[in-house]
């Protein structure tokens, strides 16, 4: 009991081991932590930082709050919306850049607008002559969010939702029915991980306990076959698929040959989600296989027969024997199947087309094509974070078994 | 049941080897087509053969995409190499804290989507002025890659004899000689693995370096994917048949280096 504040007031003191050993680590971990750690974590707050562009609009979101008027202002916000936008040219074309974010089409009005400054009046009145936009509710809305220095625009956006006062909680809706893109691709991942998930369980279960009992070349062999896949460039397998998947591609001649389909009714395999859970499958069997095959190898052989010797059928001492003992592995290859197919992009991309498209191809989308780094931001936090979740899941199912 | 066991174990192995099995045959064709043709199915020696190989070995553009996959994968194993072998050192020392912590950190690049991955090194690089430069590819396929060489490196590590170490410096070597002298020697094998399956990494990277590259950094996985995307021809599968062969080298590669670490394992325990 007394010794407890002396403990306490101990603090930490290098050793000579310790700084070695962190010394070792350094490098790696500080490489680690410049070019993947710092971006995501910039990554998180691009897809809520808009400080840069509230800035622009200082002005305006003054006159905003000074006349607070539902729908489009009066003319005081717009004499002051044009003084900002004469103030600062440069903030000008980001400002439009990140309005045709919240609402498409803003990019060229404000442009139109800003060149010709000089010959708009400064009220109502004037923008709305130069263009009728000018005088729509949803523009202003969009300029009223590029206001607040803070926005959960990207994160509500990429759940489908979106709002009229980021400052007000209630005031957060669903999208309109045809803008929804989001909530339907998160729910196919889910769907496609899940499924994928089942799959290789179910086809590597059998895999992992023949070559748990299996020796020798057939041993070789198998696992060779394991792990040949395994090894290969991802590239090559796809490349592989999509021979054998194509309309005119391997599997659709054989069943042509063998009179199955006819020749004008080749089924469609490749470039839907068939392909992109087929291929995915295909990919991500050996993580099934292999962790599975290692707590298999653990389990005595003598327990299941011990069950058969005391009357148990076959499916009972099954279910009841070797299915609890081996559960262990089976849980950690599917926790790490969903988790590596919920990042998937490369596969979804060259196999799966439109309709086998998943939320790591709409990441690369808004990040490569749309440059809106804001939504990508927001989609690869949401991603990391599932992720994080299920892996800290993996964690504790994987402690255990060494804890029984 | 047991023969509907033995009936699904075949179905699912062949799964696995179908893809595989089709490509080398189908790339060794004469033909344009990569179908199987009745006269390859008969075997006829015209059906078949080399011209898609020589074909890729005499194009200026896969040429090019080979020798800068060799550029970029060797530097980045041996980068990932010697920052795995420190990193997987100091890791497994006993008096080194937070292990569990940097033991996370280091393999974070393993965990995190590569399309994540890319769009976090892609901000990064372009404040720095790394984007398509060999040097910014280097550099993260060395971050993509290490994480390979450490779980290589540190499972040899663990079953490494730490008072042969202790004898060493009572001999009166210093840290460094003990490392030349002692560690090095008996972690050698594992530092080679880790370093071809370091290479293995770079070599199957596509994503990170179609964000961050150039045309001048296009590797073969680039052109593949240029292929896979615009037409597909044999002369892809020529090359992913190479790509199935330098697999299963590894694959022949690195049982040999279970065997022999094996052995070793016997060796010191009959001791």
């Amino acid at each position: 009991m007394t010794a407890r504040p002396f403990q306490t007031a101990r603090t930490w003191r290098p050793t000579r081991a310790s700084v070695i050993g962190l010394g070792l680590i350094a490098p790696l971990a500080l490489l680690v932590l410049a070019f993947l750690v710092l971006p995501l974590f910039r990554f998180a707050y691009l897809s809520v930082d808009n400080r840069a562009i509230a800035q622009v609009l200082s002005l305006t979101a003054q006159a905003m709050r000074d006349h607070p008027v539902e729908g489009v202002p009066d003319d005081a916000v717009f004499a002051a919306f044009q003084q900002d936008l004469a103030r600062d040219p440069e903030g000008v074309a980001k400002l439009a850049a990140r309005l045709n974010f919240f609402e498409g089409g803003l990019n060229s009005l404000l442009r139109k607008t800003s060149a010709q400054m000089a010959t708009i009046p400064p009220n109502r009145a004037g923008f709305m002559a130069f263009d009728k936009r000018w005088g729509e509710e949803k523009t202003w809305r969009a300029i009223g969010l590029a206001t607040h220095p803070v926005i959960p625009e990207y994160y509500l956006n990429a759940l489908d939702l979106r709002t009229d006062e980021p400052s007000r909680l209630l005031s957060i809706e669903p999208k309109p029915e045809g803008q929804r893109i989001y909530l339907r691709l998160w729910a196919r991942t889910i769907m496609v991980a899940l499924f994928v998930v089942s799959v290789c369980t179910l086809v590597g279960y059998p895999i992992a306990h023949f070559l748990s009992r299996s020796k020798g070349m057939v041993f070789t062999l198998a696992m060779g076959l394991v792990m040949l896949p395994f090894w290969t460039p991802l590239l090559a397998r796809i490349a592989s698929w999509k021979v054998l998947l194509e309309s005119n591609g391997v599997i659709n001649s054989l069943l042509v040959a063998s009179g199955l389909v006819s020749e004008a009714g080749r089924p469609q395999l490749l470039n839907n989600l068939f392909a992109t859970v087929l291929v995915m499958s295909y990919v991500l069997l050996p993580y099934a296989i292999l962790p599975t095959y290692a707590v298999m190898k653990r389990v005595q052989p003598s327990l299941f027969s011990a069950a058969l010797t005391l009357g148990a059928t076959p499916v009972r001492a099954f279910f009841t024997v070797y299915l609890p003992q081996t559960l262990p592995g089976v849980l950690a290859g599917g926790i790490l199947i969903f988790v590596l197919s919920f990042g998937f992009y490369l596969t979804p991309e060259l196999v799966g087309g439109p309709s086998g498209s998943l939320i790591g191809n709409m990441i690369a989308y808004n990040f490569s094509r749309s440059l809106n780094w804001g939504l990508a931001g927001a989609l690869s936090t949401m991603l990391l974070i599932v992720i994080a979740a299920a892996a800290l899941l993996l964690r504790a199912v994987s402690l255990k078994p060494s804890a029984r | 049941m047991n023969q509907f066991v033995k009936l699904w174990v075949i179905v699912g192995l062949a799964f696995l080897a179908l893809p595989l099995l089709v490509i080398v045959p189908l790339s060794f064709t004469s033909g344009h087509y990569m179908v199987y043709t009745p006269e390859m199915l008969a075997l006829e020696p015209d059906a078949y053969s080399a011209r898609w190989y020589s074909e890729v070995l005499h194009d200026r553009d896969w040429m090019l995409a080979l020798r800068n996959s060799l550029i970029i994968g060797l530097s980045a194993a041996a980068l990932s190499t010697v920052l795995g072998t420190l990193a997987a050192l100091g890791l497994s020392r006993s008096g080194t804290p937070g292990r569990n912590v940097w033991t996370a950190l280091i393999l974070l690049p393993q965990i995190v989507p590569i399309v994540v991955t890319a769009g976090g090194i892609y901000s990064a690089f372009s404040d720095l002025n790394l984007i398509g430069t060999y040097a910014g590819v280097i550099i993260a396929h060395t971050v993509l890659a290490a994480p390979v060489a450490v779980i290589t490196i540190r499972a040899s590590l663990e079953r490494f004899d730490w008072n042969l170490l202790a004898a060493s410096s009572t001999l009166g070597a210093g840290p460094l000689l003990t490392f030349w002298k002692v560690t090095l020697p008996l972690i050698r094998p594992a530092i080679v693995a880790g370093a071809i399956f370091a290479f293995a990494t770079s070599l199957d990277e596509v994503v990170v370096i179609q964000f961050i590259g150039s045309y001048d950094q296009k590797t073969v996985p680039i052109q593949m994917l240029i292929g896979l995307r615009e037409h597909l021809s044999p002369a892809i599968l020529a090359v992913a048949s190479m790509l199935v062969c330098f697999a299963l080298s590894i694959l022949v590669l690195s049982e040999l280096m279970r065997r022999r670490s094996e052995i070793y394992a016997r060796k010191t325990t009959k001791t």
